[in-house]
């Protein structure tokens, strides 16, 4: 099993899109922490826990589309060709699926170490600031639901019809721009923005770091429909004549 | 079959689609979005041409480049999608067959783009009225929405014909889409290959740089997907190969490749050479940085200058003629300043031909030239030429020095090499017979010399000695007057505004401003000879304005008619107007400043704008005053208040020169022009009111005392102390 795990992760970092991604998000992410992040979101601190949440709302749309990348391979026209041989197997599809969904998620970890890895050596190069102790929750709070909710979502979709899968892809680019309510904005652009302008300052004058309910609420259902979603795209058979 | 029946075969063919009438069909609705909601031509939205022409043209270039590149996929997609490729591959080359039907495809959509520019007419023309101009209409549609649509299908068509797969052409092509419109390029004109620069549109000034850079960048781009379009014909699959070895086999037809390096090194070549933007860095430096001489070793008694632009390139040809007097035994090299653009023909000293350096430094519009001179009296002769270009910190603007058919502008050195020892200077000027120049500078006499032939009539401006040229505006001026009880003052704006600045009673307007500032402040030191004058500059050369010796000037999106006929709650700009005529009092009459200006704020900005504001308050109501200038003021200063780097400024030091350049430019503004007003406020109500702060402005508005008014003058005069006017 985990020789398969290994040569799908193989497949997947050694894939021309892969790497043309990775070099194109760290170049957007260098471009973000030096262009919009280093001024300050919502007069916080650059290194805040607010402006981080943005830096990583603005970063995750590419994160998901490399993401959606890797699913197209699971619905690809080759790919359904070479299904006929690997279904007469006895290892069960949905553990191959599963499988591959881990090999994916490795790659989406690495390419989002590549974006942490990055703004920490912004953060320790310009502001010598190293206490990254404070950035986790955002972290968590917009990678782990856009990987669950969007890894579903696509495997949903080009289960129904690969194509809308590209059509995610450029939602998810819009997705990134349009003001949404706290509950509804998975990305936290908008949030990360307005919301600590509504909060008391602290002693430092900053704005604690803290969410209200009605966006953790809505992490919790992207989280939960995203694994549903993929639930049903792994274990729901595909009637078939 | 030859190449031009298949052409034929394949324009029928996309005729008939259906496929093609719903593209043709959107693209037509596509400008309509410029009437609702897609508002490109942004920086003066109330020009009639930016609203009627400008928005609705890069709507439809916009749309239908990504209508008719989505069109291209489908249309080369079809043979692969219907399996029919192995059959049409061995009755036709594949060469023949993608070039007849991107062609055709380019020809249906100049067919398309044609018929929108004939269906929006019509409105266009009603709309415009009397401002209607046909040559702009013609760039929006031919000259930006055409090209544009050409360049998105030979794009698409590229990237098909690389990768053969219509999802990534299409995600790729988004991505283009996206860069194009990303903030990283907004502001550079040759970055945008599918949503032109267009950031102003001038009803009265005329529109000559923005058709001339957007008619280059539509070169470029052409140019550009030519060339990939070109490169990517040999990579159409043949005999089942891959890319690679169907690449390596197509480029045996050398002429492709090579045409398309060719196309390409034109692009790039165009990309560097452009003559529009100089090379300056964006932040803007003194000119105490220029390494300029500071001993004198030279005395220039005279120049005279002699300029002839073209209005139609928007070039000049100049010569400016020095009498010089080199105090040194020995040859002395000596720098002038120049803008940018222009390249030095010929310098000659007493006849003879003497070395120059272009130093090719550009700073802000500048640039130096070292020019050799020989010892004691000479007559330098400079003959120069070229194109003025914008600075490139302006470049998202694309305001600056202009030569067009309908507007000059020029700043002091931008039309002839500069130099700062000039005693004594005088210009010839050959324009077209409708221009009329008039420098800000009032003491500048301005003369008619000749009437020539050649429909130009020759002008001469001599300032006094010792005097500068200042900046020269020319366009076809009317002057209206007006006259208050203590004040005179002359409106100097385009013959072809004067109607709607007459239907608003612009006289009145400007009366009552200039009769609010001397009852309660004064009347400024110019009043008893001279007139207060008043300029329209167009938007080409600048945006807002700024006041100068007995002058102010403006741009035209402060005059927009709509301006003046709008309700309170959709005026906005008067205030532009407004404030550049209160300068006449705060800043040119009593000057404001102190030695700590830099952290305090105090300049004639900012009680200016609380005069502005006062002047609003009473014409536009007190519920108004406020929404525009009181809570403007404090969400600004409450945004510095709170802002990171005002609160720890040691991390200014750490941030690299440009972002620290940024935040100390926007906290040096919203001190003069937000939290200054603020203070002036707060000092008001702890005098006592209105009428009190005005009686004590005026008191030190009247004081004969010469030096500028402090801060600390302000207070005293308000007894009261810093600590009092010290924000929440």
């Amino acid at each position: 099993m985990i020789k398969i795990f290994l040569y799908e992760l193989r497949r997947i970092l050694t894939n021309k899109f892969f790497v043309g991604l990775f070099i194109v998000t760290c170049i957007y992410s260098w471009q973000t922490l030096s262009g919009d992040i280093i001024t300050g979101v919502a007069n916080t601190a650059p290194f805040s826990a607010w402006s981080y949440g943005l830096y990583l709302g603005k970063t995750a749309p590419l994160l998901v589309i490399t993401l959606l990348f890797f699913v197209t391979f699971l619905y690809s026209r080759k790919e359904k060709q070479v299904q006929s041989i690997t279904s007469t197997t006895s290892f069960s599809p949905a553990r191959y699926c599963l499988l591959r969904c881990a090999a994916m998620a490795v790659g989406y970890l690495l390419l989002s170490v590549a974006v942490i890895g990055i703004s920490f050596f912004f953060y320790d190069w310009v502001f010598q600031f190293s206490d990254f102790g404070n950035l986790l929750l955002p972290i968590l709070l917009i990678l782990l639901p856009t990987f669950v909710f969007f890894l579903g979502l696509g495997m949903a979709a080009g289960r129904i019809f690969p194509p809308i899968l590209y059509g995610i892809m450029l939602l998810v680019l819009i997705f990134g721009q349009i003001a949404l309510p706290p509950v509804a904005d998975l990305f936290g652009i908008q949030f990360y923005q307005s919301y600590p302008l509504t909060l008391p300052l602290g002693a430092d004058g900053e704005p604690a770091f803290s969410v209200p309910a009605s966006f953790w609420i809505g992490k919790i259902l992207y989280l939960a429909a995203g694994g549903l979603l993929m639930f049903a795209a792994l274990f729901k058979k595909k009637r078939t004549y | 079959m030859s190449f031009l029946s298949y052409l034929r075969v394949e324009t029928g063919r996309i005729f008939r689609s259906r496929i093609f009438w719903l593209a043709a069909v959107l693209t037509l609705c596509a400008p309509i979005a410029g009437y609702l909601f897609y508002f490109p031509a942004t920086l003066n939205h109330e020009s009639s041409i930016g609203l009627w022409i400008a928005n609705p043209a890069l709507a439809g270039t916009f749309g239908g480049t990504v209508l008719f590149a989505l069109l291209t996929l489908y249309e080369l997609d079809r043979v692969y999608r219907k399996e029919m490729a192995s059959l049409t591959d061995t009755i036709v080359s594949t060469l023949m067959l993608s070039s007849s039907r991107t062609l055709s495809l380019l020809l249906a959509a100049a067919a398309a783009v044609v018929c929108a520019a004939v269906l929006y007419l019509p409105y266009t023309l009603y709309r415009t009225g009397a401002l209607w101009d046909g040559g702009y209409y013609l760039f929006a549609y031919l000259g930006l929405m055409l090209p544009t649509v050409w360049s998105g299908i030979l794009l698409a068509a590229a990237l098909y014909q690389f990768t053969r797969r219509v999802e990534l052409s299409a995600v790729l092509l988004t991505a283009l889409v996206l860069l194009s419109m990303s903030q990283y390029v907004s502001d550079q004109f040759l970055l945008r290959w599918i949503n032109p620069l267009v950031p102003w549109c001038s009803d009265y000034f005329g529109n000559l740089r923005v058709i001339q850079t957007g008619l280059y960048s539509r070169l470029l781009w052409l140019l550009l997907s030519a060339s990939l379009w070109l490169l990517s014909l040999p990579a159409i699959r043949k005999y089942g190969y891959g890319l690679g070895r169907s690449f390596l086999k197509g480029c045996r037809k050398i002429y492709l490749p090579f045409t398309a390096f060719v196309l390409i090194g034109c692009g790039f070549g165009m990309y560097l050479c452009q003559p529009f933007i100089n090379h300056s860095q964006m932040e803007y430096a003194s000119f105490s940085s220029h390494p300029m001489s500071t001993e004198p070793k030279l005395t220039i008694d005279e120049v005279e200058i002699t300029c002839k632009p073209n209005v139609m390139t928007g070039t000049q040809q100049g010569t400016a003629t020095y009498k010089i007097f080199n105090l040194e035994k020995e040859d002395v090299v000596e720098t002038f300043i120049m803008n940018c653009g222009y390249t030095i023909d010929k310098v000659t000293a007493n006849g003879e031909t003497i070395p120059y350096t272009d130093l090719n430094n550009d700073l802000n519009f500048e640039k130096q030239i070292e020019v050799t001179i020989p010892p004691g009296y000479v007559t330098l002769v400079m003959e120069y030429s070229g194109m003025p270009q914008v600075w490139n910190g302006l470049r998202g603007s694309l305001t600056g020095t202009v030569f067009s058919p309908e507007f000059i502008s020029l700043e002091m050195c931008d039309f002839y090499p500069y130099h700062s020892f000039i005693e004594h200077g005088k210009l010839e000027l050959t324009l077209p017979e409708k221009l009329i120049p008039i420098s800000n500078w009032v003491d500048i006499e301005v003369n008619l010399i000749s009437e020539n032939t050649d429909g130009t009539r020759t002008w001469e401006l001599e300032p006094p000695r010792g005097g500068y040229f200042g900046n020269l505006y020319a366009a076809e001026y009317i002057a209206l007057e007006t006259e208050t009880e203590n004040i005179s003052a002359v409106f100097y704006c385009p013959k072809k505004q004067q109607a709607a600045m007459e239907e608003v009673n612009i006289q009145q307007i400007l009366a009552d401003v200039l009769e609010y500032c001397s009852a309660h402040y004064g009347t400024p030191p110019f009043a008893e000879e001279g007139k207060l004058r008043l300029i329209e500059a167009g938007i080409p050369a600048m945006m807002g304005g700024y006041a100068v010796d007995q002058t102010s000037i403006m741009s035209e999106n402060t005059f927009y008619e709509k301006i003046y006929t709008a309700s309170a709650e959709t005026a906005n700009s008067p205030e532009i107007m407004i404030h550049e005529i209160v300068h006449q009092w705060w800043g040119l009459g009593k000057n404001l400043y102190d030695d700590n200006t830099a952290s305090n704020g105090w300049s004639s900005e900012g009680l200016t704008t609380y005069t502005t504001y006062r002047i609003i308050k009473e014409k536009y109501g007190e519920e108004y005053a406020k929404e525009h200038c009181v809570d403007v003021w404090q969400s600004q200063a409450d945004y510095l208040k709170n802002n990171f780097y005002f609160r720890y400024p040691e991390y200014l030091d750490r941030l690299p020169e440009q972002y620290a350049a940024r935040v100390r430019g926007s906290v040096d503004s919203i001190m003069m022009y937000s939290v200054v007003p603020l203070k002036i406020l707060k000092a008001e109500k702890l005098v006592g009111g209105e009428e009190k702060m005005d009686e004590i402005l005026k008191g030190l508005f009247t004081n004969q005392n010469l030096n500028p008014i402090t801060y600390a003058d302000f207070l005293d005069a308000c007894g009261l102390t810093e600590e009092a006017l010290e924000l929440d």
